[in-house]
């Protein structure tokens, strides 16, 4: 309880200083004073790039990684297992798959309809999740099971499509991979209201997620409706995912990481873990952002390359650390 | 001191074994005429056997492009299927295989980054060694990652593990190809696995090792049938466990390294053909082991044929037949797993 | 070609008018009040369209590597900055070029359009996945944008007079095929692909006619044995590619093609990267070279 208010506060300082990086550097270089200048008395020759393109740039990494990370929270809570993430539960794979589906089908179409296309097979994949393991909802492996199989057969109804459709593997191929370029104010909107419902939610039923962590008959002698709980955490972290993938992509990783070096930070309790969760997915969004677009200016790598790096050492550290399961 | 294992009551296993060479043969035989703009005949493979005549276009395209195609689906899926059931042995879990557990993506990302040139001098090794250390690093990975390494085993640790591992590699695979902007397409195919270019060096690649793989497979066959017993038992019957699960992993790796050198991470064959095997055979793992190379064999070898109908005069991957339906029998499998859990 | 010059100079000189310009692209139109002076290309066709008019961009997206653009036309422009991927642009240095056109594919930049257009008159054409009559459309928007419709019109009668001189001196029913090979593949570019569009220019048939729908077939040694073109062209990435494995197997020789050596290794770049009037006259005297010789032969 006491350590969680010490490691935000410093968790949003590094925040800040990846924010400052952020607007900061990219293949046209603004030095801090310029920054500064900018920011405050709002005139220069980087108003442009600043105000239209790194800030906005900045929100919605930001706002994606904290959504993707309390999701991951979410999901390693009903399932019980840290390995676990939204990717597990076919959802990305889902709101990958319609979003495919779409672009193959209605070729000349806007992409307007992308992130409603996404939010919805989204969604549909929950359902198909629901109706297959509804009667093992409450037994994590038998979920994390059935999740797998759901995204495995996702991935291979994808590769089926670009396969038999090839003109469409570039564009497709980037877009499931995850990247924030080109996403900008008119985004803001497709993540930053889920957010704002979803964050109280999750505050609301971090309690009983702790109850749940004592396992099910203790947490229902203690008067958790177990079912419904579980339940109600899956929807909120697949709205959140779904949003995040709408958005940006099919983006791995950050909530399979970020959750679990929250727990590594300030311990098992939910409420505690839902601020530092989100900064630390804030955090790594915004810097793998920053190294897809200053690893090798001016070319930009999708951002969900470089959170794919990030988790490989991840799980090197992953191996040596943890114990109990 | 022999255990009496449960055996079918009705026809012999052995014979069941011994049915599956006709098919074999049948699915070799169509693997080689099937789907092709010059009309090839088995009349064509027999007069072939019996004087090759290197002016018959026929013979021609059945021995040098027909013959080591079929001839790796053949090894390519006796290897995969073998894979998954030591897989399934030593983890006591009837949902491991290559594909889902990270091994097979883990050789295909080692592909990948040699085959772009991203790294200059993995670039100039030799293909299989780099697809060996790629898999060979899944496979440390698993099987540190999914507490392999130590008694007992949690099931869903390892899947859990298996999973993570196989999307981070495959993120990893994705943006190797997205880097690598041009060639995309080519590399991109090959992910799905396809056996579209297989040539005799290739052949050449995989029949060895596959068949080092089958007998370090045959070896193990009779301690794995003592793990299924469960852990404590076998140790207390003196199986090394740990041994167990070394070897076990290096036959695992040396086969799935194999495939993918010369057919890309095809999908599912692992997970699927075990099953069948079980189905058919029972539970002993000494007869399993060719069972499963017999029924891979026979499995890949029908899904290219499929494969070569699907875009018919062009080709299609294999490996997208193979995941789609392999998919579709994992999600069978998790679902029956799961009610059976409910009891 | 030095007439062609001093006709644009005199063009545009006399072409400076008060004159708005409006250019209807592929997702909206685009005004220019005045001819654009900073242009930025993001893709190659354009560049070759640029080239074509005497105008050197200020930046093009050549996936960092200025090469990639063939000599002759890098030899007509300036240096340019780089702007990145193609695919993925750095839309700060676009606008630190502070350009007064950009000129887009519509398949790849659809989805930035609006903020293209936030920085610069965007012109949105259709560039990736083109077939050759697309191109010559595009380019005359291109011009357009310039106020050298007239130029270009007669530049593009040109072309079309010496493409004509090429088929002519070609004169043949023959097969010819052009492919992309790479380290696990080999590419056709069918009929609808720009280069299959450039051979068919030619009078020159595609031995895989039946192909209509997709651009880039991918195949095996069977298929093309099967397909068996007279004359095959290949552009390698690398230098050991799938290619180089079909040359080994026997069935390789049966082919008419290499039978009568009439297999050329060429460059991708020209045949496949750069799309445009400068890169297809290219690519038709190399054809007219190799079909030229066997005629001469005979």
């Amino acid at each position: 309880m006491t350590r969680w208010l010490p490691t935000s506060v410093t968790l949003l300082m590094v925040l800040l200083v990846f924010a400052a990086w952020h607007l900061g550097f990219g293949a046209v270089k603004i030095s801090l004073p310029e920054l500064w200048q900018t920011l405050v008395h709002g005139q220069s020759d980087y108003e442009f790039i600043l105000y239209g393109y790194r800030m906005p740039r900045l929100f919605i990494a930001a706002l994606v990684g904290a959504a993707l990370a309390l999701s991951g929270l979410l999901v390693q809570g009903v399932v019980r297992n840290p390995l676990a993430s939204p990717d597990i539960l076919g959802v990305t794979g889902g709101a990958s798959l319609a979003v495919v589906g779409f672009s193959i089908v209605w070729t000349g179409a806007s992409v307007v309809w992308v992130p409603f296309v996404a939010l919805a097979g989204g969604f549909a994949s929950l359902g198909c999740l629901l109706w297959l393991a509804r009667p093992v909802l409450n037994q994590s492996a038998s979920l994390a099971l059935v999740g797998v199989a759901l995204s495995a057969l996702f991935a291979a109804a994808i590769d089926f499509l670009l396969t038999l459709y090839p003109l469409e593997i570039n564009s497709s191929l980037i877009w499931l991979t995850g990247s924030v370029w080109g996403r900008n104010w008119s985004h803001l909107p497709l993540i930053a209201p889920w957010l704002a419902v979803l964050i109280p939610v999750a505050a609301f039923i971090a309690y009983r997620l702790d109850l749940l962590d004592l396992g099910d008959e203790a947490a229902t002698s203690l008067g958790t409706r177990v079912g419904r709980l579980r339940l109600v955490a899956l929807v909120t972290a697949v709205a959140l995912a779904s949003a995040s993938v709408s958005v940006c992509g099919a983006i791995s990783f950050v909530g399979l990481v970020a959750p679990h070096m929250a727990r590594f930070l300030v311990g098992h309790r939910h409420l505690p873990l839902i601020p530092v969760c989100l900064l630390l997915g804030a955090i790594l969004m915004v810097s793998a952002d920053l190294f897809a677009r200053i690893l090798m200016p001016p070319i930009e790598l999708p951002a969900g390359i470089v959170t794919a790096f990030i988790g490989a050492p991840y799980f090197v550290f992953l191996i040596t650390r943890y114990k109990h399961w | 001191m022999t255990l009496a294992l449960p055996v079918r009551r009705t026809v012999s296993p052995l014979w069941r074994i011994g049915a599956l060479v006709p098919v074999l043969l049948v699915a070799f035989g169509l693997a080689l005429t099937s789907h092709s703009q010059f009309d090839l005949r088995l009349r064509d493979v027999v007069t072939l056997a019996v004087a090759f005549d290197p002016a018959n276009l026929n013979h021609q395209v059945i021995a040098s492009l027909r013959l080591p195609r079929a001839l790796a689906a053949t090894f390519v899926g006796a290897a995969l299927a073998v894979a998954g059931l030591v897989m399934q042995g030593m983890t006591r879990n009837p949902l491991a295989s290559p594909s889902v557990f990270g091994v097979s993506a883990g050789a295909a990302l080692a592909f990948a980054v040699s085959a772009t040139g991203l790294i200059a001098w993995v670039a100039a090794l030799p293909l299989l060694l780099v697809t060996f250390c790629g898999a060979g690093l899944a496979g440390v990975l698993v099987f540190f990652l999914g507490g392999l390494h130590r008694t007992p085993i949690h099931p869903v640790r390892v899947i859990l593990a298996g999973v993570a591992l196989n999307f981070l590699f495959l993120s990893m695979t994705r943006g190797a190809v997205i880097l690598a902007d041009e060639n995309a397409y080519g590399v991109f195919h090959w992910l799905t696995g396809s056996l579209g270019n297989v040539t005799f060096d290739d052949v050449q690649l995989v029949v060895p090792w596959t068949l080092l793989g089958l007998a370090g497979a045959l070896w193990l066959s009779q301690p794995l049938n003592l793990l299924r017993l469960g852990e404590e038992r076998m140790q207390n019957l003196g199986g090394g466990i740990r041994q167990v699960r070394w070897l076990g992993s290096l036959v695992v790796v040396l086969l799935v390294a194999a495939a993918v050198s010369v057919a890309g991470p095809i999908g599912f064959v692992g997970l699927m053909v075990p099953h069948i095997a079980r189905a058919l055979i029972g539970t002993d793992y000494r007869l399993l082991v060719p069972a499963c190379a017999l029924l891979g064999a026979i499995l890949l070898l029908v899904a290219d044929t499929l494969a070569r109908g699907l875009r018919f005069p062009n080709d299609s991957p294999v490996g997208i037949l193979t995941t789609l339906l392999g998919a579709g029998f994992f999600l069978f499998l998790a679902r029956r797993k799961t009610l059976e859990a409910m009891g | 070609m030095l007439r062609v010059l001093s006709l644009f100079l005199v063009l545009m000189l006399s072409g400076v008018s008060l004159a708005e310009v409006r250019v209807a692209g592929e997702l909206g139109d685009v005004v220019l009040p005045a001819p654009p002076e900073r242009v930025v290309a993001l893709e190659f066709s354009f560049v070759d369209a640029l080239a074509t008019l005497g105008v050197s961009p200020v930046g093009v997206a050549d996936d960092g590597d200025a090469t990639r653009v063939i000599d002759p036309i890098r030899a007509k422009l300036n240096e340019w900055t780089s702007l990145g991927s193609r695919s993925q642009p750095s839309l700060e240095v676009i606008a630190s070029l502070e350009p007064d056109l950009i000129i887009a594919d519509v398949e790849r930049h659809a989805a930035v359009y609006e903020d293209l257009q936030r920085i610069a008159p965007t012109l949105i054409l259709k560039s990736r996945g083109e077939t050759y009559e697309d191109n010559l459309n595009a380019v005359m928007k291109v011009a357009q944008a310039f106020g050298q419709e007239e130029a270009m019109a007669e530049r593009i009668a040109q072309h079309k007079a010496t493409m004509d001189a090429y088929a002519a001196q070609v004169n043949s029913q023959a097969t010819v095929q052009f492919a992309v090979s790479s380290e696990k593949g080999v590419w056709l570019h069918g009929p609808r692909a720009y280069a299959g569009g450039v051979i068919a220019r030619l009078g020159l048939n595609s031995p895989i006619p039946e192909e209509t729908e997709q651009a880039y077939i991918q195949i095996t040694l069977e298929r093309l044995v099967q397909a068996n073109p007279d004359y095959f062209l290949v552009g390698e990435y690398g230098d050991q590619t799938a290619v180089d494995t079909y040359k080994q197997n026997p069935l390789w020789s049966v082919i008419t093609a290499v039978k009568n050596d009439h297999y050329v290794e060429t460059d991708p770049r020209l045949w496949s990267l750069n799309r445009g009037m400068i890169s297809a006259e290219i690519m038709a005297a190399e054809l007219v070279e190799m079909l030229g010789t066997s005629t001469a032969a005979q």
